[in-house]
């Protein structure tokens, strides 16, 4: 009798939390969903593989799928290693150089968008000889989507890897060691498979943010269609000229969103995955 | 090169076996230990919670290139003021007290990945791990992952992977630490039979007296940096140097034959216990506290017995170590007061006893 009077009051006090918590919940809730759900009811449902077959919306999409693909290659060729460096070797200034690399997370895009400008620009430290020895000139074309992409992504795969490779325990190479394999072989079955998740993860994660890049875009490789304008631009542009078709792309940009936090359902969203 | 350095050089490249003298630094003090262990044999180096007995193991596996010392196994000198061998060319084994298991691989696979490791082709790698699968019992979990086995299967695994390449020293770190208390005790005795089978050195870090009686032939003792005992276990604990040494090393070890609760001892005698359940070759563990010392054949309830003649006495702070001759002889604590009021001294006759529910039984060896 006595446990079970003082152990009920004690139950529903931790399933009802006190309304002063409970109303804002609700609201930061609705508040994040219902423009999702505005999204979904002005999508014209019968139309939307019309809009999306339109040369325009093709063109963005394509563009968009071949630089966000590139970008997210980009970011795991540079950023593994970048990774690996920062997670495994000791230099002075590391503490520095980390948050210089995290600085694009939270840098807006069109600053990153205006620096890649004036560093890659035709009179930029890296644009002007870039143009007068070898004729290249990056702004403004598909390769500037690329690295305006990558520059936004890069930060999110390092995050990622980085974070495997400190919570990773580093004596299962010990033990590899001491079973006889070369630095080589240790890397190779050792590190990259027990890292590969935090890869695949981070890559998905950097793939995503490229996908919906737009700030940084605009600026540094402007928003010409069937050249520059990937699928954020698009729906920007359509929403003065042709709202539903706007429209329509957004719903898929949605869905591609709702398609990562699947598949990184296992690995992000695991509570510790992405610490650093 | 010092001059010890060169006489342990000159010992260790006409033995066969580990010498091994390292100073490993501690946070607080420097370790500093000098061994030499032949081959075929165990040594238990015991001390508490850092005294840097894993550092030692590290130092013998390469792990660490900061220690300074010389480790030289089967006269190759893998460590001195002029040479050191790499990890991965090291003909060790080692079991971590966590195991290791690589966790993406199967259990073949983490087996015979020394093998692979040390240019087997996958053929001999594939029948050599096939044979210790079987070996160990576990021909079974041969396709499992590591998450998919109990505490006492990954201990086997761990321990077939270091031992399938025929090292010449095998490391094991608190190797049954991770495990409950009853799986402990079976795993022990596996891993006894198996120890006793294999030809290199064998050393084996633990906290545990009980493990380091059960697995190992001789035992060093470590405490504040220094060894401070070295020896066989029964002179370790007949003659422990310290009172740290007697405390830590309490206990008699005895082995018999076990049939419905009665243990016949090896040594002649026989204890009565109260596990009736275990038959064949057991193990059982007494504490030397637990022995009372009588002048007259006891008539208390204790269900043991029997006679003997006191060897040798030594104080131990505020108690005294008996060192008795009897079946089975058994080193016994009393109290100072005891000594003076049964005017116990050396060469005299005297009657023990013990409680059954004192006796710790255990199977020495997996008959299955």
């Amino acid at each position: 009798m006595t446990t079970a009077a003082t152990r009920s009051p004690r139950r529903s006090r931790r399933s009802k939390p006190p309304w002063v918590l409970a109303i804002p919940a609700i609201i930061a809730l609705a508040f994040l969903l219902i423009p999702l759900a505005g999204l979904l009811m002005a999508t014209p449902w019968t139309s939307v593989g019309e809009l999306l077959i339109d040369p325009v919306t093709q063109q963005a999409l394509r563009l968009s799928l071949a630089t966000s693909l590139l970008a997210a290659g980009c970011a795991l060729i540079l950023g593994v290693p970048l990774a690996w460096v920062l997670a495994r070797v000791q230099f002075p200034g590391r503490p520095l150089v980390r948050a210089l690399v995290l600085l694009p997370l939270v840098l807006p895009p069109v600053v990153g968008g205006t620096a890649l400008l004036t560093a890659l620009g035709r009179r930029g430290i890296v644009g002007a000889p870039l143009e007068s020895l070898f004729g290249i000139t990056l702004p403004f074309t598909p390769a500037a989507v690329v690295i305006a992409e990558t520059f936004v992504a890069l930060p999110f795969l390092v995050l990622s890897v980085e974070g495997a490779l400190r919570a990773m325990d580093t004596r299962y190479e010990e033990a590899a060691v001491t079973l006889g394999a070369s630095r080589m072989r240790v890397f190779w079955r050792i590190t990259v498979p027990l890292m590969a998740p935090a890869v695949v993860a981070g890559t998905t994660l950097a793939w995503a943010r490229a996908l919906g890049e737009f700030g940084a875009t605009i600026t540094f490789a402007g928003n010409f269609p069937g050249r520059t304008q990937t699928v954020p631009l698009a729906v920007y542009t359509l929403l003065e000229t042709n709202r539903e078709a706007a429209i329509a792309l957004s719903v898929v940009l949605l869905a591609v969103c709702v398609l990562v936090l699947v598949i990184l359902r296992e690995q992000w969203l695991r509570p510790g995955a992405l610490r650093s | 090169m010092s001059a010890q350095g060169q006489e342990l050089q000159r010992q260790g490249l006409e033995r066969p076996g580990l010498q091994l003298q390292a100073q490993v630094a501690r946070s607080d003090f420097v370790l500093d230990v000098h061994i030499a262990q032949p081959r075929g044999r165990v040594l238990a180096i015991v001390g508490p919670n850092g005294s840097g007995k894993s550092s030692l193991l590290q130092v013998v596996a390469g792990l660490v290139s900061s220690a300074q010392g010389i480790v030289v196994v089967d006269g190759d000198t893998w460590m001195n003021e002029d040479t050191f061998t790499s990890a991965e060319k090291r003909s060790v084994g080692m079991v971590f007290q966590d195991y290791l298991l690589f966790p993406h691989l199967s259990v073949q696979e983490n087996i015979s990945f020394g093998l692979r490791s040390r240019g087997s082709s996958r053929a001999h790698a594939r029948a050599t791990t096939a044979d210790w699968l079987g070996r160990f019992g576990i021909a079974h979990l041969a396709e499992r992952k590591p998450r998919q086995l109990s505490g006492g299967q990954s201990q086997r695994v761990a321990l077939a992977r270091a031992l399938v390449t025929q090292p010449a020293v095998l490391l094991l770190d608190e190797p049954l630490a991770a495990l409950d208390a009853q799986t402990r005790v079976s795993v022990r005795a596996e891993m006894r039979s198996h120890l006793s089978q294999f030809c290199g050195v064998t050393l084996l870090v633990t906290h545990d007296p009980i493990e380091a009686m059960v697995l190992a032939d001789d035992i060093c003792v470590l405490d504040q940096g220094s060894v401070v005992q070295c020896g066989t276990v029964a002179d370790v604990t007949r003659h422990p140097a310290t009172e740290y040494v007697a405390k830590l090393m309490g206990l008699n070890l005895v082995s018999g034959i076990a049939t419905a609760g009665t243990v016949a001892l090896d040594s002649g005698g026989q204890l009565v216990t109260t596990n009736s359940d275990l038959t064949g070759a057991v193990l059982a563990t007494l504490r030397p506290s637990a022995i009372a010392v009588h002048r007259q054949p006891p008539q208390s309830s204790a269900r043991n017995a029997w006679e003997g003649v006191i060897r040798d006495m030594e104080h131990l702070g505020d108690r005294v170590r008996l060192d008795m001759e009897a079946r089975p002889s058994v080193v016994v604590d009393v109290t100072s007061q005891s000594v003076v009021e049964l005017g116990l001294q050396p060469g005299q006759q005297v009657w023990l006893s013990v409680k059954a529910t004192e006796i710790d039984v255990f199977k020495a060896h997996d008959e299955a």
